[in-house]
């Protein structure tokens, strides 16, 4: 009997290790570190003259993860993929960043979030994510090419509601859930930088000099968890061009936290 | 213990001891999955906001009540064996050849209870179905296109000034036909409490139609596993009076209006 009881224990134990074990790789495997806090700014005084609190997020998109980030040095595990990745304030790449694509923004706060487009692009799949939708007054600041060199516009700062479907590089879409939590539902299409320029600087190991400039701002509801997804199709050839990179938290996705 | 060379309906079988125990045992436990199995299940539907979900609602009661005497039936012999039939110890007796598994008299009373049954939940099925469908072809009834993407859900509706949405409206009482598509891999478009349900392929419109009636705002949801985000492809569908939807839709910007030009950029 002692024996029986022993050996039913043992297979308990043992049972709980598996799940545990592949808790923790699936854990591990999820490459999705950390959360970022979005600093404070200025109020924000949006059209209609309501006053909100301000918080802001500067965001780059790249062809590729070499960048290092919250990806590791020389790209992690998926050094081909495509990637977003937190950027300085005039879209500096930040290769030492250990955070990556989860952000945490106050509740009933004002967001604004800057994104510099290192990538090149084609074609959507569905038109409906070429506009700018979800944002204070539909609109969306945009600048075809962005210096970071000079750190200065080298085109015309522009007001858009939405950009043509074959010349989007990705887009930044925040998904809205069906709970009870406020409805939140935010899409941004980020144009495409210049093709030849962004292959030349590849070659060279880098990227592009003039990365197209977006900006945005939204103003969240209450508290509540939510995802965000590229909704360009920019994964590999696998599941409708939404495997590897879109298919793998940490690149063209993550969470969006309104919390405090 | 029934004699294993003879047939085990013969005689007054159901006067035996352990007929009657199984018998009572399975009345209780009919009624009880009976109760328990409509009541958890129609709980957890929700409140229904169309004809269609009541009809489903319906037909889970009927399904559930028709199907708890066989459910009863095979737990009332499981337990009656669990409880009188167990061995202890060593030397278990040799597998008995029981004889109702050769009774001609149960075998064909297993078949033909299966099989009507089976009709009862067809025709049954079909009619609820039929109801459904006739609203495909109500003239009076509204178009709405639905686009499924991973991992979202976008809406246009058709003779609107080119409204496209991420958030469904619809009018109270009033029929709608929703053409559903999808572009990239196979989703499955599921208003919850409207119990209705269709599969977004790529490269081909499906159609489904329902009749909400009641205003609210209910869940849509993805129903096919779709892959990383799978379980966050959803939202809201807003049922409002057909004022309130008439100004929603005349609300909204035109989407078809471009705001940025190349040449405009190069200036």
């Amino acid at each position: 009997m002692n024996k029986r009881i022993f050996a039913a224990l043992a297979t308990v134990v043992l049972g709980f290790g598996v799940i545990a074990g592949i808790g923790t790789y699936v854990a591990a495997a999820k490459n999705d570190p950390g959360v970022t806090v979005a600093e404070s700014a200025d109020k924000y005084i949006a059209p209609d003259g309501t006053e909100y609190p301000q918080v802001k997020l500067s965001l780059n998109v790249y062809p590729n993860s070499l960048f290092g980030g919250h990806h590791g040095a020389g790209g992690g595990a998926h050094p081909d993929y495509v990637s977003y990745g937190l950027g300085g304030p005039n879209g500096e790449v930040l290769s030492d960043a250990q955070t990556g694509t989860n952000f945490q923004v106050p509740a009933h706060t004002a967001v604004t979030i800057t994104v510099y487009q290192y990538d090149s692009g084609e074609t959507l799949n569905n038109d409906y994510f070429a506009h700018v939708r979800g944002t204070v007054d539909g609109k969306a600041t945009f600048v075809q090419r962005w210096d970071t060199k000079a750190k200065s516009n080298a085109s015309t700062e522009q007001q858009i509601t939405n950009i043509p479907a074959d010349m989007v590089g990705h887009t930044f879409t925040i998904h809205g859930i069906s709970d009870k939590k406020s409805q939140l539902f935010v899409s941004v299409p980020l144009m495409m930088s210049n093709d030849d320029e962004v292959g030349a600087a590849e070659e060279e190991g880098g990227y592009t000099q003039f990365p197209t400039k977006t900006t945005f701002t939204f103003i969240t509801g209450d508290e509540g968890e939510y995802i965000w997804n590229c909704e360009f199709p920019c994964g590999d050839g696998t599941i409708a061009r939404f495997g590897a990179a879109m298919s793998t938290m940490g690149y063209m996705s993550g969470h969006l936290i309104v919390k405090g | 213990m029934p004699d294993t060379d003879h047939d085990y309906f013969t005689g007054q079988w159901w006067k035996r001891t352990d007929v009657k125990r199984h018998a009572v045992l399975w009345v209780i436990l009919t009624a009880f999955i009976g109760y328990v199995g409509t009541e958890v299940q129609v709980r957890a539907m929700g409140a229904p906001a169309s004809e269609v979900m009541e009809n489903v609602i319906h037909l889970m009661r009927i399904f559930t009540w028709a199907a708890s005497p066989v459910a009863g039936f095979a737990a009332a012999i499981s337990i009656g064996a669990l409880m009188g039939k167990r061995h202890h110890g060593d030397n278990p007796p040799p597998e008995a050849e029981h004889a109702i598994r050769n009774s001609p008299r149960a075998i064909a009373l297993w078949i033909v209870v299966s099989a009507l049954m089976c009709l009862f939940a067809l025709v049954v099925g079909l009619i609820a179905l039929q109801k459904d469908d006739a609203t495909l072809l109500d003239a009076k009834a509204i178009h709405v296109n639905v686009v499924g993407q991973q991992w979202a859900w976008n809406y246009d509706y058709p003779g609107s000034a080119g409204v496209r949405s991420n958030v469904l409206h619809l009018p109270v009482d009033q029929p709608v036909v929703f053409h559903v598509t999808s572009k990239d891999v196979k989703h499955s478009f599921w208003i919850v409490q409207m119990g209705m349900k269709i599969d977004a392929n790529p490269g081909e419109f499906t159609q489904t139609a329902v009749t909400p009636t009641k205003i609210g705002t209910f869940d849509i949801r993805c129903a096919e596993l779709c892959g990383l985000l799978h379980a966050y492809m959803q939202n809201k569908v807003i049922v409002e009076s057909k004022a309130d939807y008439e100004t929603w839709l005349a609300s909204q910007p035109d989407t078809g209006k471009t705001t940025w030009t190349e040449e405009k950029a190069a200036a």
